[in-house]
């Protein structure tokens, strides 16, 4: 019993010793915006907010400068009264400058530190990520803290842009042969949105692509369950099923949206000294709107649709191709292909960059209508 | 010194006990770094080494099960006496138990340093360290029946962590596991070698054999317990192929708990920190058992008293916590820990099978102490 006693006390007395955090002295960061500055200094904003039940909007902003990501934290400190922790870290912006330089020397901090999430978005912006958070900040339409993360979060999860998670990033970064995509965010009208997607070649972003592209992209790297299209094919082969009362003006061509795409693709290295890949794209899908009247009457028209779909979808993914062998960026992983395929010493990133001009991708195509909604 | 140990009916466990034993001293850190471990040697095909590891595993299982039924209730530092002769087993036996003690050591300090690292970086080493070893002081006091039961209740506490794994498997790629063996011969073998430090802790079977009630069914849950280890190395394993990419595996530190850090839930956000916390549950009976076949194997040995061993064994324990604090310096324990342990643990019993053998064959009249 005494020793029960005191074992108990023991441990309740060095439980004590432990530090602890009052909640209401905390700066929870929610999101940072990190930008290159002159000489190579590191401008980092924080959005971060106090819990405070009376008020309702809590987030600040604060820029800091340093030569490292948790020196301009330091700083942050002594700009606030509050003790700032980025256990919520949820956003990371990269500015364009910093994209453009490389984020090698500040991942290396987040894969270091492991308070931080593993699942918060990473993201880049062609104006500076200080202009964008202090955009989201000033717009009193926006919920400053909530704003930049969800408008990130919901198009994940809507499939609209590729999964950007820092794992995500830190992966294709990490793995040779395949490059990262991050999402664009751009300001329009003072209101922070995405627009395109970024390519990076490694650490470094290089080139624009637009948000259709970045479809394609994640087309050809991972599974749609319930994505969304919108493409134009041309008019011509239905001339005979249109309603001639209902006039459009575009002449040549029809607008389709595809809604609840479900897509499984299968690449495949087919000789390794040309470097030739071949690509099978199943799609299955919903036809939700079409821009002129024709009524899917038949089996033959359903066809001529999908065989429409099909080819139209082959050439963006031929013209995204010729895209990536000219910026030379791989972000749909040919050479991980390549590398899982072909046996003995893996390519390195710089190796595979060499000789991606010179792939060759065949596409092979099949779209199957599921359904066309209550009409025909 | 008595080569057979005679425990009364009280003290004694039933076989079936044996699994959850194993399985918890098995799977202790040794599985939270295996897979980089594991894939430094043998790539893209370190699953085969962990199988290859698991084979042979219960092969040594198999020579430690066979010599010990050549003795009525024997254990190893009886055994050694009654092979080696009274000095030279007590040598043995003594330079066993500290390995033993090192093993001990070398886990509790590195899951302060996880703890440290994953939650409480400002928390000195010492502070964790004391309430640790005050558990196992109380724990261990208890004797054998309270440590048993312990890995019993703390098998069903924490096991169910396992199955929050299943959110990694989305991320997984099939084209990591490609080309299927790529890797040589050698590289799988040298893979099972560092598998091998996740089956450390077997070497308790050859100190609990004299408390089992039942000793003709012990095979079973021994070996079942070594399977049910190798299938859970194998999963991890196989998870961490697919889900990390090469160049991030070989570096980091505890694969495992990196997998967990996508686990997520709107009410859990971080479930990294309950996996750190709760793996204090999957380590604890390590540290009880450990430290139980100290203070055991020196009352067997000197005849020193359970509870003057144990207060030893806490303060140096202590003491070792709050000197080797560097992350390299660990790593460098951890190292030679594995290492010492891999020829300890299972290839001394190969070596000793044919010993016993030849002892039983040649000096069948005097050898035993019937």
């Amino acid at each position: 019993m005494k020793k029960g006693i005191f074992n108990l006390l023991c441990c309740t007395l060095l439980i004590g010793c432990v530090p602890t955090y009052h909640i209401e002295e905390l700066g929870v960061i929610s999101a940072l915006g990190i930008d290159l500055v002159d000489d190579g200094k590191l401008e980092t904003t924080f959005n971060y907010f106090k819990f405070d039940p009376e008020k309702t909007s809590q987030s600040t902003i604060t820029s800091t400068t340093a030569r490292t990501l948790k020196g301009t934290q330091d700083r942050g400190n002594l700009e606030s009264n509050l003790k700032l922790v980025g256990g919520q870290l949820r956003l990371i912006i990269f500015g364009k400058e910093m994209a453009e330089d490389g984020l090698i020397r500040v991942i290396d901090n987040f894969s270091r530190d492991a308070k931080l999430s593993d699942t918060m978005y990473f993201s880049t912006t062609d104006a500076t990520a200080k202009e964008i958070i202090t955009a989201a900040d000033k717009n009193k339409d926006l919920d400053a803290e909530n704003y930049l993360f969800e408008l990130i979060d919901n198009n994940i999860k809507r499939e609209i842009i590729m999964r950007s998670s820092f794992r995500d990033f830190m992966h294709e970064f990490n793995m040779p042969g395949i490059d990262p995509v991050l999402p664009l965010i751009e300001l329009e009208k003072d209101k922070p949105i995405i627009k395109d997607v970024a390519l990076f070649q490694d650490d470094k972003y290089v080139e624009k692509a637009t948000q259709q592209e970045g479809f394609f992209i994640k087309l050809l790297t991972s599974r749609f369950k319930s994505g969304q299209l919108e493409l134009a094919i041309p008019k011509e082969p239905f001339q005979d099923y249109i309603n001639k009362h209902a006039k459009t003006d575009d002449q040549e061509q029809i607008t389709v949206t595809l809604s609840e795409v479900r897509s499984n693709n299968k690449i495949k290295l087919v000789s390794a000294q040309e470097l030739s890949f071949k690509v099978d794209i199943d799609i299955e899908t919903r036809l939700l709107e079409v821009s002129e009247k024709v009524a899917i009457s038949n089996e033959a028209i359903a066809k001529r649709f999908e065989k429409e779909i099909e080819k139209k979808i082959n050439s963006k993914l031929n013209n995204l191709t010729s895209k990536l062998k000219e910026l030379q960026v791989d972000p749909i992983g040919f050479g991980q292909v390549y590398n899982s395929t072909v046996r003995g010493k893996n390519l390195s990133d710089g190796e595979w960059r060499d000789k991606i001009p010179d792939i060759q991708v065949d596409f092979n195509v099949t779209v199957a209508i599921l359904r066309h909604g209550l009409t025909q | 010194m008595e080569v057979n140990n005679v425990v009364k009916p009280n003290l004694q466990i039933r076989a079936f006990y044996l699994f959850f034993i194993i399985v918890n001293i098995q799977t202790g850190l040794g599985i939270l770094g295996a897979p980089r471990h594991i894939f430094q040697e043998a790539k893209q095909d370190g699953w085969m080494s962990v199988l290859i590891c698991g084979v042979l595993m219960h092969l040594v299982v198999f020579a430690m099960l066979f010599i010990l039924k050549k003795y009525e209730s024997a254990d190893l530092l009886g055994i050694q006496v009654d092979i080696f002769g009274t000095w030279i087993g007590k040598l043995l036996g003594t330079l066993y138990l500290v390995y033993i003690f090192a093993t001990l050591l070398s886990s509790l300090i590195n899951y302060i340093q996880i703890v440290q690292v994953f939650i409480y970086p400002q928390m000195p080493s010492w502070m964790l360290g004391s309430l640790l070893v005050i558990l196992i002081v109380y724990t261990v006091s208890g004797g054998v029946r309270t440590a048993v039961g312990i890995a019993f209740v703390f098998f069903f506490l924490s096991f169910w962590l396992f199955f929050f794994l299943y959110k990694t498997v989305g991320y997984m790629e099939l084209t990591s596991f490609r080309p299927i063996l790529e890797a040589s011969p050698r590289d799988l073998l040298l893979g099972s070698y560092q598998a091998g430090y996740s089956f450390i802790g077997i070497e308790i079977l050859f100190f609990l054999y004299p408390f089992i009630e039942d000793k003709k069914k012990v095979a079973l849950p021994a070996h079942l317990g070594v399977a049910m280890t190798t299938f859970l190395v194998l999963v991890v394993m196989i998870i961490s192929i697919g889900y990390f990419s090469p160049t991030a595996l070989e570096h980091m530190l505890w694969p495992v708990l990196t997998l967990f850090k996508v686990v997520e839930y709107p009410i859990i956000e971080r479930f990294d920190l309950i996996v750190v916390t709760q793996w204090a549950m999957v380590i604890f009976p390590n540290f009880i058992l450990f430290s139980w076949i100290i203070t055991y194997g020196m009352k067997r040995l000197y005849g020193f008293t359970q509870r003057k061993t144990l207060l030893v064994v806490a303060s140096l324990l202590l003491i070792g916590i709050t000197f080797i604090k560097k992350q390299l310096l660990i790593s460098t324990l951890l190292g030679s820990v594995s290492s010492a342990g891999f020829w300890i643990a299972f290839i001394y019993p190969l070596l000793l099978l044919p010993l016993v053998l030849i002892k039983k064959k040649f000096f069948s009249k005097k050898g035993n102490s019937e």
